[in-house]
């Protein structure tokens, strides 16, 4: 769906994004992940043309873009961090009047529809630059799924929303995506990329450090992740038992709950689990205790870690 | 040019010419011009009335002209702030998330500065109509011309306006742009006028460079300012020379699209997005 | 904020430019006072036929090209003179009364770089076949114009000697007068009834000899052009053989574009020596209140602009792309018809006019009709058409009508008074048009959004 290949931007001496190579692929959520000033929005302002790229290039919908292509821009639906309306304008008129640009078919059935989803019909009559921030997000939102786009573009979407908002937006694009909509989402909120992303792409510096499941990420930056094994009867003895075998980095026991270390190349649980029951023990419960993905994060960044080196080998 | 682009050019607009309809600007424009033109009448009137007679085929020209240039300053002013405004709301980047390019929105400008000088034409037409009704003056049948050529002309000046938008970045500043370079045609024109009319006899050496130099930047002057265009159609009119009237409307054409054509390629150099700090 | 910083610097930096180059304008412009510079120039007198006539004028160094109406005789005078900058017509002035030099020489006139003529000086007179007054003119060349010179000198002479006759015959009358009124006088004291005067003679005033109704100027000797169309080079060689500095000029011979046309002088009766003109029928003529105009119809002949102005004055402004209309000669005999509505409600025949000054110490005048009989001395101050207008709402056409009682093409003109009356009528529709459409559109919109 959009494939950058050595995307980069300059301003001066400066380069806000280099040598950025994305992939997201049709149908996924991808996450789009970085501090303040990594590149992000750059590179969602060079992927819609509004930024002329200083190197690389840009493929989208399976076509290179040259230059400024419009009819390719309706095929998406961008909801920016901040929306900025034209403050004399009601929520109906603000959207019939983006209805009206994308030619979108039976546009006022369709912003009604809409804005039931979103909860704000009852304004569509009221003047926009009275609306609340999270009101003017959810417009926005709102705007952006108006010509049934193929890809979402979503820079901060939650910003400015309460909990019950988020849960609200959270469940649009979940319910969009099931409609076959490709998500490509950038967030500081990493609970939300969490429960949302397919993939992950991390950037830093304007470059890109990580690009994969979270889960592979996760895994790939630690060496080891541990299994709490709750026994129904803890017996000293399953320490030595389990220390023989070759995937395991160290066993503790305290109580009845067995810590074990074990390697993540691959999922240990069922050996360990065969492993106790066959000497006797009876596992009764088992937890996995790895680093969580906010660690992962800013590992990741903090440490400018690259783990494009090791998907490539 | 594709009908997706065409609609938006439309749509764009649309919402900008009902904008200006839904607010106060544009009536007061009217409201001046009217006014203006109303006190140029009566004084018209009265000295048609002291001389007890007058022969003329357009007496209406010359108020008709003060009315479209108070007009077309109007434009001109809502022109240059149009773009600058829609940046420091930051609206401009939101449209360009859409169907919109470069191309398309400058044209969406152009055509809602057209439409609302139409709209403002319909009041110009019907006050001309109750004046020459009640002082009898008459319609003449050069009087549509007029009002035809008058919109050649204010494209001139609703497209400068539009250039100048695209330079700056914030209302403020284009507003300045915008005096400041029409305080200079004025100037180098006023300037330029008084030094022609004196003999070269009586005056001093560094007076008559200057008057050769003015002469110089006052031909180029001459060819930049949209109100050069104004005045010379309105003579055309007030002379009755069909020639020089099809000239001033052919020529108000390349301006206005030399114009637009400077004013995409500015606004793609400059980009649509608001730069930090200004 | 960096470039509205430096947008305000310019506006300042400008308008100190502006103030600055307004106070030495002030200042030059005050030298105005001082005398005129005078500058000895060679320059072409200019007589130039321009349809009717003859204008007179100058060309001075400066303007290069004389404009003349092809196939006419034009008369040029090259000489020496005093030229002066006149700021008050902001034109130059030949000051030939202080210095008015012939210059002599042979005229070239050239042609694609070759001579195609060249032209000495011929005699020539002006003859004015209605008097020194008369809009027309032509030229008499060589003996013809000494020729009629003489007639003019003779009808002079004759007249010249039935006015010293008259002059005589004036003191003859002026004692038989004086008798008579003395004996009038006695036959009052005496008593006299007047069945008891017997026939009384009383002294007829002599009536004084008309001059001649025409006129000839002196006729002088200078170069006679007559070119067809086209462009020209004209340039003097002296004597010795030099060409004269300053004589080199280039000629545009052109012609008109149409002729034909009909066009009206229009002489209102309370300015009468301020007359108008209407030579396109698209235009107007509008009248406050009542007013009495004489229509005099002329055929017109339509010349380029900056060709004709510059005839008329070489020093005039015109425009190349405009055409204007030349009064050529007075259409008399017809009828002007006055109309209404498409209706014709008076036919005015045309009729000479006296221009009686109101005696006394008023100052005024009254036209009245023309009576040869009671004015055999003087002619009519004009000959014309007398339209009454009477005010009222839409307009009265006027159109000309020939001998035959045909409409002469392109003589209609429309005649329309002006309503002054109420100037709040203007003012008000300035208000209530944006009012009634904006105010609805705005209190719509504000119901709305509420």
């Amino acid at each position: 769906m959009i494939k950058t290949v050595n995307l980069g931007k300059q301003y001066g001496d400066f380069w806000a994004v280099r040598d950025l190579s994305i992939n997201l692929r049709g149908g996924e959520i991808y996450g789009f992940l970085g501090p303040n000033g990594a590149g992000k929005t750059t590179t969602i302002l060079m992927i819609l043309s509004i930024l002329r790229p200083t190197m690389g290039h840009i493929n989208l919908f399976g076509e290179r873009l040259n230059g400024s292509r419009v009819e390719i821009r309706s095929r998406i639906g961008v909801v920016s961090e901040k929306q900025y309306f034209y403050p004399e304008m009601t929520m109906r008129e603000y959207l019939d009047f983006f209805g009206e640009l994308y030619q979108v078919r039976n546009r006022r059935q369709r912003i009604g529809e809409l804005a039931e989803r979103v909860e704000l019909a009852n304004v569509l009559d009221k003047r926009i630059g009275a609306f609340s921030r999270g009101m003017q997000q959810k417009v926005g939102f709102v705007r952006a799924l108006l010509h049934e786009p193929e890809l979402l573009i979503l820079d901060e979407p939650v910003s400015g929303l309460d909990p019950m908002g988020i849960r609200q937006v959270r469940g649009l694009i979940e319910e969009e995506n099931k409609r076959g909509k490709t998500v490509f989402i950038s967030s500081h909120l990493l609970s939300e990329i969490e429960k949302l992303c397919d993939r992950v792409a991390i950037m830093n510096n304007g470059r890109l450090l990580a690009e994969d499941r979270m889960e592979n990420l996760v895994r790939r930056l630690t060496e080891e992740s541990e299994l709490d094994i709750e026994l129904a009867e803890g017996k000293p003895q399953a320490v030595e038992e389990l220390e023989g075998l070759d995937f395991i980095n160290g066993v503790s026991i305290d109580g009845k709950f067995l810590r074990v270390k074990v390697k993540t190349d691959r999922d240990y649980r069922l050996d360990v689990v065969q492993k106790l029951i066959s000497r006797g023990h009876v596992p009764v419960g088992i937890q996995v205790r790895s680093m969580s993905f906010e660690e992962a994060f800013v590992t990741i960044t903090k440490e400018n870690i690259s783990l494009l080196a090791k998907v490539e080998s | 040019m594709d009908a997706l682009k065409l609609n938006t050019i439309w749509v764009l607009a649309k919402r900008e010419l009902r904008s200006t309809i839904y607010g106060v600007g544009i009536y007061l424009a009217i409201f001046i011009s009217l006014i203006i033109s109303s006190a140029i009448l009566q004084n018209y009137l009265r000295a048609v009335s002291r001389d007890r007679m007058l022969i003329t085929a357009s007496p209406l020209s010359y108020p008709l002209f003060i009315a479209t240039t108070v007009c077309a300053i109007y434009l001109a002013l809502a022109s240059v702030t149009s773009i600058a405004r829609e940046k420091d709301m930051q609206t401009l980047e939101v449209l360009f998330y859409g169907p919109v390019d470069h191309t398309s929105y400058i044209l969406s400008k152009y055509l809602k500065g057209l439409l609302s000088y139409i709209f403002i034409i319909l009041f110009l037409a019907v006050y001309f109509a109750v004046a020459s009704i009640t002082s009898n003056l008459g319609l003449s049948v050069k009087f549509p011309g007029v009002l035809l050529l008058s919109l050649f002309l204010s494209s001139c000046v609703i497209t400068f306006g539009i250039f100048v938008s695209t330079l700056t970045e914030s209302v403020r500043t284009s507003i300045l742009l915008f005096i400041g370079i029409v305080a200079g045609f004025i100037a180098i024109q006023v300037t330029h006028g008084m030094l022609i009319e004196m003999e070269s006899a009586n005056l001093s050496p560094p007076l008559i460079y200057l008057r050769n130099t003015l002469s110089i930047i006052n031909t180029g002057v001459k060819w930049a300012s949209p109100f050069y265009y104004l005045t010379e159609g309105m003579e055309a009119v007030s002379i009755g020379s069909v020639a020089k009237y099809t000239l001033s409307a052919v020529f108000s054409i390349i301006y206005s699209i030399i114009a637009l054509v400077f004013s995409i390629l500015a606004i793609t150099k400059k980009g649509v997005k608001r730069m930090a700090g200004e | 904020m960096v470039l509205e910083e430096y947008a305000i610097w310019i506006l300042s930096q400008m308008g100190r430019v502006f103030i600055s180059l307004i106070l030495i304008v002030v200042t030059i412009g005050s030298g105005w006072a001082q005398a005129p510079v005078m500058e000895e120039q060679m320059v072409y007198g200019l007589r130039l036929f321009n349809g009717k006539g003859y204008a007179s004028s100058f060309c001075p160094k400066r303007e290069d090209t004389i404009y003349i109406i092809a196939g006419s005789k034009n008369v040029l005078l090259p000489k020496m003179t005093l030229v002066y900058y006149w700021p008050i017509t902001r034109k130059l002035q030949a000051a030939f009364k202080t210095l008015d030099e012939k210059v002599e020489g042979t005229l070239e006139i050239i042609q694609d770089g070759k001579v195609i003529r060249n032209l000495k000086r011929r005699a020539y007179t002006f003859y004015f076949a209605g008097g020194w007054y008369a809009e027309t003119s032509e030229i008499i060349l060589d003996e013809k114009a000494k020729e009629k010179y003489g007639e003019f000198k003779q009808a002079m002479d004759r007249y010249y000697k039935l006015a010293k006759e008259y002059y005589d015959k004036q003191q003859d009358y002026r004692k038989q007068m004086e008798e008579f009124l003395a004996k009038t006088k006695e036959r009052q004291k005496s008593g006299m009834t007047p069945e008891q005067y017997g026939q009384i003679l009383v002294p007829k005033e002599p009536v004084s000899p008309a001059p001649p109704e025409f006129y000839v100027q002196e006729p002088r000797e200078e170069y006679i052009v007559n070119l067809p169309v086209g462009r020209y080079e004209i340039r003097l060689h002296a004597p010795d053989g030099t060409i004269v500095e300053g004589s080199e000029k280039k000629i545009v011979s052109f012609t008109y574009r149409r002729s034909g046309k009909i066009g009206y002088e229009i002489i209102p009766a309370n300015r009468w020596t301020m007359p108008e003109t209407s030579s396109d029928p698209a235009e107007i003529i509008y009248l406050e209140g009542r007013n009495t105009l004489y229509f005099r119809p002329y055929i017109q002949t339509e010349y380029n602009h900056l060709c004709y102005s510059k005839l008329l004055d070489p020093q005039n402004e015109g425009h190349s792309e405009l055409w204007r209309w030349a009064n050529i000669k007075q259409i008399e005999k017809g009828a002007l018809h006055l109309m209404k509505d498409g209706k014709v409600v008076s036919k005015i025949q045309e009729q000479p006019y006296y221009v009686h000054q109101v005696p006394g110490p008023e100052l005024g005048y009254t036209i009245v009709g023309y009576d040869k009989e009671k004015s055999p001395v003087r002619g009519p101050s004009l000959v014309g058409y007398k339209v009454e207008f009477e005010p009222g709402k839409g307009g009265h056409q006027i159109q000309l009508v020939n001998a035959s009682g045909k409409v002469v093409p392109g003589s209609l003109r429309e005649l329309r008074a002006i309503d002054v009356g109420k100037p709040w009528e203007l003012y008000i529709a300035s208000v209530v048009l944006p009012f009634v459409v904006g105010a609805p559109i705005f209190l719509w919109r504000r119901r709305k959004l509420k």
